[in-house]
């Protein structure tokens, strides 16, 4: 447990400075840089510090963080206390869509636990896999799915197998290979850690279809990703773009049916299923994040409401919403908590219809029905 | 001297001393292989003074080892427009079209690899291979397959080994050791042809022979005059029209044009009338494989040699490690369709109608009664009591079924689209 810390600053904006130099926080934290039209109309508040890069998750119900700093330790937002779980950090983290558990990938040597942690962090179930688990999403109630990368040294390069782990918590895992690829040792040198991060994962609002980055790096090429939607249910996938390594890869937005990406100089937000750009930001697109409604968007520090900017933080900032329009910002080592954003939840669908959709999607993923055919029935089912 | 007169005189002098290398041989060869010597002695070769080492050179440890092999190439070296027009036809390709590459099945013969490949080379002199033969033993591949398709590489399966008799290559026994049986019995549908009794009564003069239309005024392209594939699937209209006139030319010179325009006409509505039944057949066998319903699927049997797990009917189609219905389509494709259309061109009334025509006609009941039954396995009526089929997987079948068929060009765009639609919206219907 460590002391709480409350200080809670309302950002204003300053002139033309970048630094809202009147933010400040108890001895010991950093302020939050901010700027932009509404800046003045949000508020930063520090919740808890942690190291930079480790990953961290909001409770989308009481806002508890789970984080993985010096263990895997819960935080409770009002008072501040830490609770340790696990003595490893874990090297990936994610709270269930009701808030009710938390799923941890606990590093061990060739190998990683896959964990459940009840809400008040007691430990439900765990399974061995073998690698490195660098992302992990719930898809259902009880179900998680893992994305474990191998990495397998050879002289002509690094033999990277990317594996997707579904797991409900009492069977063993099953695994599925997404890809293998060979990497030039000139690309590990160049690179290095982040050839491994730059594989990355995001789940679909109905959890049921994920976007993932395909590492390639073909002989006298730069190496690049792909970004593949992939239908869990189905398994079919459907290639999305081509984007750099230094891409933050894809991320739904909305009901799903859009997806935002970084192309490396400018990030876009498209319609996945028929290949059209609704709109372009000017930002590389290495950090992503969408509210759960699609109002807001985060790009490389840069908040966007609709088409517009406003507010702009650090480019390298961490962000996750919560339903609610809640925002969390990981800078520096400090996560906060972004005030004065405001964005209805959507109410959830009946189970038969989301059923249906589910259905359709799949079916879509298979080309067994078109896009257009999808978006027909939807409308049809939709109406009450 | 110069040099364009040197190298006839050295040429001629090498053409004599054949005799001696063949005398050479000789001595030994008399006791061992006799017979090869006498034929040998007879031969239209020994009278030009083609010794032994002429064709089989005069390395005697390579010839050991089979190292050396006469083939094609090697006749072809003084019987350059015989293998010119012999390369064009069917006939040589008999080894392509036979073959798949060998060398990661077990047992094999490292030398199989000259059938497809120049030596050195791994690039198949023919994109044609052949599913049936990788799925043979090594000895019924040697037997079974080979004797017959080396055809391509070996003037012997015609001309014998050491003999040059035309009689032997003008006479149509020649043609039965492989043009026979149920696939593909020319010999047999010539023989009881109008042309093969009158050949039988009366001799060549009277009678053709499989020469005679085949191998027309002494052309080793056995393949002039034809139509369609070895499968009897049509070739394409242009190539199909040079054929037939081809054909023409070569019946005119016994029949007015016309009337054997009119012959052949007859053959290419049999073949035509007959393809639209066995197509009925592959449409049911494709439908059935679409729902799941073989028995077995392809993916629960051993993979197809060149295809892998998947259902094959075309010319590469399986005779064994297949579902019943395919056994039946193998017999309808490969020995009842062949009999009737090949029946027709070969002017053989009972190969035509009772070898072929029935049994096509029967065959489609047997494989309509065959997909009724392996239909009926999956009927709600057949199903446990209690369990009701889920809606959105009856769907999610026709929806499939819907896919493959229009992949296969079955359905048109809007027709594709149409059939969707009603699935959809039947769904909608039974989820109210």
């Amino acid at each position: 447990m460590t002391r709480r810390r409350t200080a809670v600053v309302s950002i204003r904006l300053l002139a033309l400075t970048l630094v809202a130099s009147g933010m400040a926080f108890a001895a010991g934290c950093t302020s939050l840089p901010v700027s932009g039209p509404q800046a003045a109309n949000l508020s930063a508040t520090a919740v808890t510090r942690v190291a930079p890069a480790a990953p961290w998750c909001v409770n989308p119900t009481d806002s508890r963080i789970a984080m993985g700093d010096n263990g895997l330790q819960l935080v409770e937002p009002a008072t501040g206390i830490k609770t340790r779980l696990a003595p490893p950090s874990p090297s990936a983290l994610a709270w269930s869509p009701d808030g009710k558990r938390l799923a941890a990938a606990l590093p061990g040597g060739d190998s990683t636990t896959l964990a459940i942690f009840s809400r008040q962090g007691e430990s439900i179930a765990k399974a061995p896999v073998p690698g490195r688990v660098t992302r992990i999403e719930w898809v259902s109630p009880a179900g998680l799915v893992a994305l474990g990368v191998g990495t397998r040294r050879f002289s002509f390069g690094d033999a990277i197998t990317a594996t997707l782990y579904r797991w409900d918590g009492t069977a063993a895992p099953q695994a599925t290979t997404l890809f293998e690829t060979t990497v030039k040792p000139l690309t590990i040198r160049q690179w290095g850690e982040r050839v491994v991060t730059s594989i990355s994962m995001a789940i679909s609002p109905e959890r049921d279809e994920m976007l993932y980055t395909r590492l390639h790096d073909p002989p006298a090429f730069s190496p690049y990703l792909r970004i593949i939607l992939r239908n869990l249910d189905s398994g079919a996938e459907r290639d999305v773009a081509t984007v750099p390594l230094s891409s933050g890869g894809g991320r739904f937005v909305g009901t799903g049916e859009r997806i935002v990406y970084g192309d490396g100089s400018s990030s876009k937000l498209m319609e996945p299923w028929s290949d059209k750009v609704i709109q372009t930001f000017p930002a590389p697109g290495k950090h992503l994040a969408a509210s759960p409604a699609g109002k807001y968007l985060l790009i490389d520090g840069h908040l966007y409401q609709g088409e517009t900017e406003i507010a702009s933080f650090p480019p390298t900032t961490e962000g996750r919403f919560a339903p609610g329009g809640k925002l969390y910002l990981h800078h520096g080592m400090d996560i906060y908590r972004i005030g004065g954003l405001t964005e209805s939840v959507p109410a959830p669908l009946p189970p038969t219809v989301a059923e249906r959709l589910r259905t359709l999607r799949a079916w879509r993923s298979e080309g067994l029905i078109t896009d257009r055919e999808y978006r027909e029935n939807r409308e049809r089912i939709m109406v009450p | 001297m110069t040099l364009k007169r040197v190298f006839p005189m050295v040429f001629i002098l090498l053409l004599a001393a054949l005799p001696v290398l063949a005398d050479e041989c000789l001595d030994c060869h008399r006791l061992k292989t006799p017979a090869a010597v006498r034929q040998w002695e007879g031969s239209a070769h020994a009278k030009a003074k083609v010794g032994c080492a002429g064709c089989h050179g005069s390395d005697h440890a390579r010839l050991d080892t089979g190292e050396i092999v006469v083939d094609q190439k090697v006749c072809g070296r003084c019987h350059k427009k015989a293998l010119d027009e012999h390369m064009k036809s069917r006939h040589g390709m008999g080894l392509h079209s036979g073959w798949g590459c060998t060398r990661n099945l077990p047992g094999r013969d490292q030398n199989e690899c000259r059938h497809c490949h120049e030596e050195g080379s791994d690039r198949p002199l023919s994109a044609a291979h052949c599913a049936r033969f990788l799925k043979q033993s090594s000895e019924m591949g040697e037997l079974g397959c080979n004797r017959c398709h080396n055809v391509e590489s070996s003037c012997a399966s015609c001309h014998t080994n050491h003999g040059t008799s035309l009689a032997i290559v003008r006479d149509p026994n020649v043609c039965a050791a492989c043009h026979m049986g149920p696939d593909h019995p020319q010999w047999e549908m010539w023989q009881t042809s109008r042309h093969g009794t009158l050949f039988a009564s009366a001799g060549p003069a009277l009678g053709p022979t499989c020469q005679s239309c085949h191998m027309a005024r002494g052309t080793h392209n056995v393949s002039a005059g034809i139509t369609m594939n070895s499968g009897g699937i049509p070739y394409p209209a242009d190539q199909a029209k040079r054929g037939r006139e081809e054909m023409v030319r070569i019946c005119a010179d016994c029949h007015a044009s016309a009337f054997a325009r009119k012959e052949l006409a007859l053959g290419d509505g049999i073949r035509t009338q007959s393809l639209t039944i066995l197509k009925e057949a592959e449409q049911l066998i494709q439908d059935l494989a679409d729902r799941n319903l073989l028995d077995p699927m392809p993916d629960k049997r051993p993979p197809h040699p060149l295809s892998g797990p998947q259902l094959v009917l075309d010319s590469q189609m399986l005779y064994e490690d297949t579902s019943h219905i395919e056994r039946l389509f193998f017999k309808m494709k490969k020995y009842d369709y062949a009999r009737t259309v090949k029946g027709a061109y070969h002017q053989n009334a009972a190969y035509t109608h009772w070898y072929g025509n029935a049994e096509l006609k029967m065959d489609l009941i047997d494989i309509k009664a065959e997909a009724n039954r392996l239909r009926e396995r999956r009927t709600p009526a057949a199903a446990p009591a209690g369990k009701i089929e889920n809606p959105a997987t009856t769907a999610e079948e026709q929806l499939r079924v819907l896919k493959k068929k229009a992949g296969r060009g079955e359905l048109s765009e809007s027709e594709y689209e149409r059939e969707k639609g009603k699935v959809l919206r039947g769904m909608d219907d039974r989820e109210h």
